[in-house]
């Protein structure tokens, strides 16, 4: 809606070969066609509709990226074969989308540019309304882009309009023409298209999705729907990726397990390492709890697995970090290698052994991270700090953390508050602390150690503030006992309890 | 009666497990005290009890003295657990009072089995609050212990079985304040076969746990006057420790203190002497 006018923001192609165009007024458009169907604009559903397809070709490469209001990139360079070449990928792709209730034009070129233009120049004169497909020949887009109008090249609508009041109508016409006159009248930009179009300077684009360095892809003849065969393609995928990690010396810390369904979505699994791991079957496993929570639609057509993060690991790491052989000899590992699976054969079904056959221990630290969060796993560290809530810190449980002797100092509680407790307490006329008052009744206090002044590191004005200096005590009652009261100096002078003793 | 093999089904209770004629609809208990009252000879009941406990030592091993014990350094202590704390097994601590005595003896435990081990040790809190000074200063080796803060307590109990199950562990401490009895044979089940001790601390509701091999409760005790007389308790912490619930020993109460060994740097456990000077030289 704009100022009060309903407007017209897309029409389809029936719509359009009646004359209705973007822009034009509701009223308008009724008096073209009066049984036109008419729905709200909704562009963030349409931007986000279109990112999910765009997420969804990922079945073809992993670089994608949508494009403007209605287009997505595909990166197929070192793909296509994989899908029996050019044509029949992108026959493929606009069959589906198709197949989606959706109309659309292919093009396919050596540049962003060129198959932006034939996509939406070239692809059209094959089949005007839908499924129209144009590929340029490599280097073949000077020749294709001739005839085409200067709006192919993704100029603005005030520079095509000032090009053809200058009588430059079709992109042959600027060939000629020396770069720096275009320049001087139009800027950069006009230049600047030609030549990406042409291919003479690059054009950065960005996928939707990081490309991971490491990806297997496997598609199923006929869409699958049930979870053992899920597992087997997983199995089926493991080994390979992890070859390709061997090869350059990297462990998976990540992996990404990614799957397009017969509706147009896609759906993703993760799992993760505390530490770089390239064995198929500790792999495996961290997966199959995963697997039970798939949901595959109406069918899955094809899977890709993906080493998103990856780290060196060296084959002399991988022996070092077992920490003692697991007490029954997994199975697993005895095996011989993967059969060759002939085309067409039964995939054979892989033996997932349950999880307690693991004995190691940084298989142990990957279930427990991959359920409960890697971010819970923890080592206490020292922190060169007098204070005392400072003096340890909580690290990764997969960082190396040695314990400081000057912990052993001084005598410290078990436990620690996290927020130290106001209580109330008596003292006698030296200021020592005589009787502690926690609920009902006043407890004596047996014995006393103490003061331990510990004062706030004043250069750490953002963290410590201005917290008082406290005085700490090491009280211990009548039953035994035994705790560590602060008394802040200062105006307010409050008694906490700050923590326990054995 | 051995028809089924070795193993029994996972799920399965002990009084249930002892249904091994097929058909039997009498409640096992009834079958056992038939099993005791049909011999008849006076003679006869000291085989029938022997029979009896060899029946509940091959459903449910490890229950009557199997496996390998850990001495925990206290001759009496170590004589009432029949050679000490039984190894891969399951130990539950409760507090006796409102004290952290149970947390440190609890301590003492792991930092003994991190001794005899060269793995890790696992510690699963319930809140965020261990301080390593203080664990450090009990015998604990901090850079060899692995906190899994999991705030839920069915987040804990898996992530501990999964613990128990890993081979190569030193031990493993879990604070929860109940376990149902069927959790609890798990757990029994996994220490066995992943070769680790398991150690549950209660901290607050103290209710009983069944199936573990041992049982303890602790409480603190005034601490010992060093001989100038100043206060030793928190340099040598005094608890007594009761033995409550064991499935391989006698029940008995200690009063104990742990002290620093300055010759071997470690903590070992003494039997304390209530208003006399500390004993000079510390057993085990």
């Amino acid at each position: 809606m704009e100022a009060g006018r309903a407007l017209v923001a897309m029409a389809d192609a029936r719509a359009g070969s009646a004359g209705i165009l973007p822009g034009m007024t509701l009223a308008d458009a009724r008096a073209l066609l009066p049984d036109i169907v008419v729905r709200p604009a909704d562009p963030a559903g349409d931007a986000a509709m279109l990112a999910k397809l765009a997420d969804w070709c990922g079945r073809y490469t992993p670089w994608t990226a949508s494009e403007g209001e209605g287009g997505i990139w595909l990166d197929i360079t070192g793909c296509a074969h994989l899908a029996g070449g050019e044509a029949a990928l992108l026959a493929d792709l606009v069959f589906h989308l198709e197949k989606f209730g959706f109309a659309t034009q292919a093009g396919c070129a050596d540049t962003p540019g060129a198959a932006w233009a034939a996509a939406r120049f070239l692809a059209a004169v094959q089949r005007p309304a839908s499924g129209g497909i144009a590929i340029l020949p490599p280097g073949g887009q000077r020749v294709a882009l001739a005839p085409l109008p200067v709006v192919a090249l993704r100029i603005g609508a005030a520079d095509a309009a000032e090009l053809d009041r200058l009588g430059l109508r079709r992109i042959d016409d600027l060939y000629p023409l020396p770069r720096a006159a275009l320049a001087r009248r139009f800027g950069e930009s006009v230049g600047r298209r030609l030549d990406q179009a042409l291919g003479r300077c690059d054009e950065p684009l960005s996928p939707r999705r990081p490309v991971p360095r490491h990806l297997v892809r496997l598609a199923f003849p006929e869409p699958v729907i049930d979870q053992p065969a899920i597992a087997a393609a997983l199995a089926r995928l493991l080994p390979p990726l992890c070859r390709g990690l061997e090869a350059e010396g990297l462990g998976a810390r990540r992996l990404v397990l990614a799957f397009y369904r017969v509706d147009g979505t896609m759906r993703e699994l993760s799992i993760g390492t505390a530490r770089p791991n390239r064995d198929p079957d500790a792999l495996l496993r961290l997966f199959v709890p995963q697997i039970e929570q798939i949901d595959s639609g109406f069918g899955i057509e094809t899977v890709t697995l993906a080493a998103s993060i990856a780290e060196p690991l060296s084959a002399l790491q991988m022996v070092i970090g077992h920490t003692q052989p697991a007490l029954q000899p997994d199975p697993q590992l005895d095996r011989p290698p993967n059969p060759v699976i002939a085309e067409g054969a039964a995939l054979p079904l892989p033996q997932i052994a349950s999880s307690s056959d693991s004995g190691d221990l940084s298989n142990l630290l990957d279930r427990l991270g991959n359920r409960l969060g890697f971010e819970q796993l923890r080592r206490l560290a020292p922190r060169e700090s007098y204070s005392a809530e400072r003096a340890q810190q909580r690290v990764a449980a997969n960082a190396p953390a040695a314990m400081p002797g000057w912990w052993r100092d001084r005598p410290r509680p078990l436990r620690l508050l996290g927020q130290p407790m106001p209580v109330s307490v008596s003292v006698d006329h030296e200021g020592e602390p005589v009787a502690l008052h926690r609920g009902e009744g006043a407890q004596p206090i047996a014995a006393v150690e103490g003061p331990e002044r510990i004062a706030p590191e004043w250069w750490r004005p953002a963290v410590e503030g201005d917290r008082p200096p406290r005085d700490y005590w090491r009280i211990e009652d009548e039953d035994g006992g035994r705790f560590w009261l602060c008394r802040e100096q200062g105006g307010e002078a409050r008694w906490l309890l700050h923590g326990l003793f054995a | 009666m051995d028809g089924q093999g070795s193993d029994f089904p996972e799920d399965s209770d002990l009084a249930v497990s002892a249904a091994d004629t097929p058909g039997t609809d009498q409640p096992p208990a009834a079958r056992l005290d038939r099993l005791g009252h049909d011999a008849g000879h006076p003679g006869r009941s000291d085989e029938r009890i022997a029979s009896l406990r060899v029946l509940v030592g091959r459903l449910a091993p490890g229950a009557v003295g199997a496996g390998s014990r850990i001495p925990l350094g206290l001759e009496a202590l170590d004589r009432a657990l029949g050679g000490g704390l039984p190894h891969a097994a399951l130990h539950v601590v409760a507090p006796g009072d409102g004290s952290a005595a149970a947390t440190g003896f609890a301590t003492f435990l792991l930092a003994h089995l991190q001794r005899g081990s060269d793995g890790p040790a696992f510690w699963l809190p319930a809140r965020a609050d261990l301080y390593g000074p203080g664990l450090a200063r009990l015998g604990l080796d901090t850079g060899r212990l692995i906190l899994v803060e999991a705030t839920r307590p069915a987040d804990r109990l898996w992530a501990f079985e999964e613990a128990l199950r890993t081979a190569g562990l030193a031990g493993a401490v879990v604070e929860l304040d109940r376990i149902d009895p069927k959790s609890a044979r798990r757990l029994q089940l996994a220490a066995e076969a992943g070769g680790t001790t398991g150690i549950v601390l209660q901290t607050g509701n103290r209710s009983a746990i069944p199936g573990a091999m041992t049982g303890w409760s602790v409480a603190a005790l005034p601490g010992a006057r060093d001989r100038n007389g100043f206060p030793d308790g928190f340099a040598t912490p005094r608890w007594r420790l009761a033995l409550q619930r064991s499935r391989i020993g006698q029940n008995g109460q200690w009063d104990v203190e742990a002290r620093h060994d300055a010759a071997t740097d470690r903590i070992a456990l003494a039997a304390a002497f209530r208003d006399r000077a500390p004993a000079p030289v510390m057993a085990g």
